[in-house]
């Protein structure tokens, strides 16, 4: 437990010092030793240094959304795969991703251009398809009362694909948006400011909180729900907390920055693998974890094309992809 | 007194039913041992007993309280079960899983007390867990699995204790092992004890009162020398057997006749 503890304390000490580094990447470069200085500049709230602006308006806001952003994706993923028991799930198992992206592709094609709460239209549809598809799922997937995991999982993969297609139709369509649609497909993070941060935040910090009184029930249901129920678990109450959860923190992430895998999928099992299984434990560690990777992910965005910018969602599958195979095959016998 | 007290109880699907008319009264500190050709119907009567299917018609008592006036929360501290197989999904270590045997009492959002500790502590040294408390439940042994799963349904300290199959998978040794462990927590603690088994011998050693299912019904209850009987036994599961004396213990000792030399039998 000791041993569980040190691990959890060293991510967060990690993570403080990823953020600090990451400050100092970019175009208006600063070293690790100026930052105070620029720190105190913005304190004074004086005029600001060119740099110093960069570094508050735009560079802090991106980095803590960045690390919100990477957190719930693998807090949303950890209690995806508690809750279908199955290591594959990811937060977009049940359809958030295609959702979202049928959401932002009706706006960008009819061309609806309006903002709430400091939210683009885009990230609205995305928050909005995302959440509207989870609940689609849930009610097909019902039946008398019940609703079972399988069908669960099967209604998602159809209405994903059905939705995929429908956006693939979508953007052959119409050729003209397809970049757009396209570019917000790959996830990023460019230009993102403090008003999407505080969009986002109470969403993500609901969602984590909620998330938080579900870990014991987790940990119930490793011995499978039959057994769950005679523990104690009361299942409709769970379900619907854990799929409101879940999708809120998915939703939260797709309208910060579109749609970014691979986070919510290896998270859980590289902290699995640090801390051991117990949701208490693996979960704070997993959102830790989403945070560090995808900072880490957006800093290599911003930086390794020099003026432009890659989409960081095909930086976290680049990285992410190997890095799987790899844990893959050095997980011990057992899964 | 906290006895088990079945009334005319049917039980299956609303499309079948698959047990009728079930009478049967389970008492503290005994092994009451289910026994029935596969599809008698010992999983559905477990599923009924532990809640999980609503009984067709009829009704039990825990201790002279109608089942069906259980709230959930309730229920799940009187009473334990251990289903045929359990999964183990993830790998939580032995110590974790016996601590959510203390969810029935302290819930899901608060941490556990140090009682709560003491208990599992208690229930981990039973059932001689001590030196696996570290080791995740995925790398178990069969018959260290099950007494993982004894150990959670201690902490959990349920009155009663449903248990399907405690023996299935497992080898010779961790059958008697096993069966061992639940004889002396059941006389102990004084605990009422409901198990099916498929071994007819298992269930004559370590029985104190044998139910015998058959024909959607049951068909026997009593000490194990009067319900293990050639006849009874060969109505219920439909083969020829001889009935010895178990030459150190004088049980009952069940040898079946194998479908070929029928004809040989006298």
């Amino acid at each position: 437990m000791k041993r569980r503890l040190s691990i959890i304390v060293m991510l967060v000490v990690l993570l403080l010092v990823a953020v600090a580094v990451s400050m100092t990447f970019g175009s208006a470069s600063v070293s690790l030793s100026g930052l105070p200085r620029v720190w105190r500049e913005i304190l004074d709230g004086e005029s600001l240094s060119t740099e110093a602006t960069i570094l508050w308006r735009l560079r802090l806001p991106r980095i803590l959304l960045v690390c919100l952003t990477g957190g719930a994706l693998a807090v949303a993923g950890a209690g995806y795969q508690g809750l279908f028991r199955n290591p594959l799930a990811d937060p977009f198992v049940i359809g958030s991703a295609s959702g979202a992206a049928f959401g932002v592709a009706i706006v960008v094609v009819t061309g609806l251009q309006t903002s709430l709460f400091g939210l683009s239209s885009l990230s609205l549809a995305g928050f909005v398809g995302a959440l509207l598809a989870v609940l689609c799922v849930f009610i097909i997937a019902g039946r008398n009362r019940e609703t079972p995991m399988v069908s669960l999982l099967l209604a998602g993969v159809a209405l994903s694909t059905f939705l995929s297609a429908c956006v693939s139709l979508l953007m052959i369509v119409n050729s003209e948006e397809l970049y757009v649609i396209f570019g917000w497909l790959m996830g990023s993070f460019s230009g993102r400011s403090w008003g999407d941060l505080w969009a986002v935040t109470p969403l993500i910090v609901i969602g984590l909180l909620m998330m938080a009184t579900l870990c014991r029930s987790l940990d119930v249901l490793a011995f499978g729900e039959e057994t769950a129920a005679t523990l104690g678990l009361g299942r409709k109450k769970f379900l619907i907390l854990l799929l409101s959860a879940a999708s809120l923190l998915t939703a939260a992430a797709v309208s910060a920055a579109g749609i970014i895998g691979f986070v919510g999928l290896i998270c859980p099992h590289i902290a699995r693998r640090l801390v051991g299984a117990r949701h208490a434990v693996m979960i704070p560690a997993s959102g830790l974890l989403g945070a560090l990777l995808l900072l880490v992910a957006d800093d290599l965005a911003r930086t390794v094309l020099g003026a432009s910018e890659l989409p960081v969602g095909i930086l976290t599958a680049m990285l992410g992809g190997p890095f799987f195979l790899f844990l893959l095959k050095t997980e011990r016998g057992t899964r | 007194m906290s006895s088990l007290r079945i009334e005319n109880l049917s039980c299956g699907y609303p499309s079948r039913t698959v047990l009728k008319h079930v009478t049967l009264t389970a008492e503290p500190g005994k092994m009451t041992v289910l026994l029935g050709a596969n599809g008698a119907g010992k999983t559905t009567f477990f599923r009924t007993l532990s809640g999980q299917l609503p009984p067709l018609a009829g009704s039990f008592r825990l201790a002279d309280r109608e089942f069906g006036s259980y709230s959930l929360q309730d229920r799940v501290r009187e009473l334990a079960v251990m289903p045929q197989s359990e999964s183990r999904d993830w790998p939580l270590t032995v110590e974790e899983a016996v601590n959510l045997g203390r969810a029935p009492h302290r819930g899901w959002l608060f941490p556990l007390t140090e009682e709560d500790h003491r208990v599992v502590e208690e229930a981990i040294v039973r059932t001689c867990l001590e030196e696996l408390r570290e080791r995740p439940i995925t790398e178990l042994s069969g018959g260290e699995w099950r007494r993982v799963i004894l150990a959670r349904a201690l902490a959990q300290e349920a009155r009663y204790l449903l248990l399907d199959e405690p023996t299935a998978g497992l080898d010779l040794k961790y059958q008697h092992e096993v069966l061992h462990l639940i004889q002396s927590i059941t006389h102990d603690r004084k605990l009422t004890t409901v198990l099916s088994l498929h071994d007819l011998n298992l269930a004559a050693l370590f029985g104190d009162e044998i139910a015998l299912l058959g024909d959607e019904s049951l068909i026997a209850v009593g000490p194990p020398a009067d319900v293990l009987t050639e006849d009874l036994i060969q109505h219920a599961f439909g083969i020829p057997v001889s009935i010895l004396k178990h030459p150190v213990y004088g049980t009952p000792l069940i040898a079946p006749l194998s479908g070929q030399h029928t004809g040989d039998h006298p």
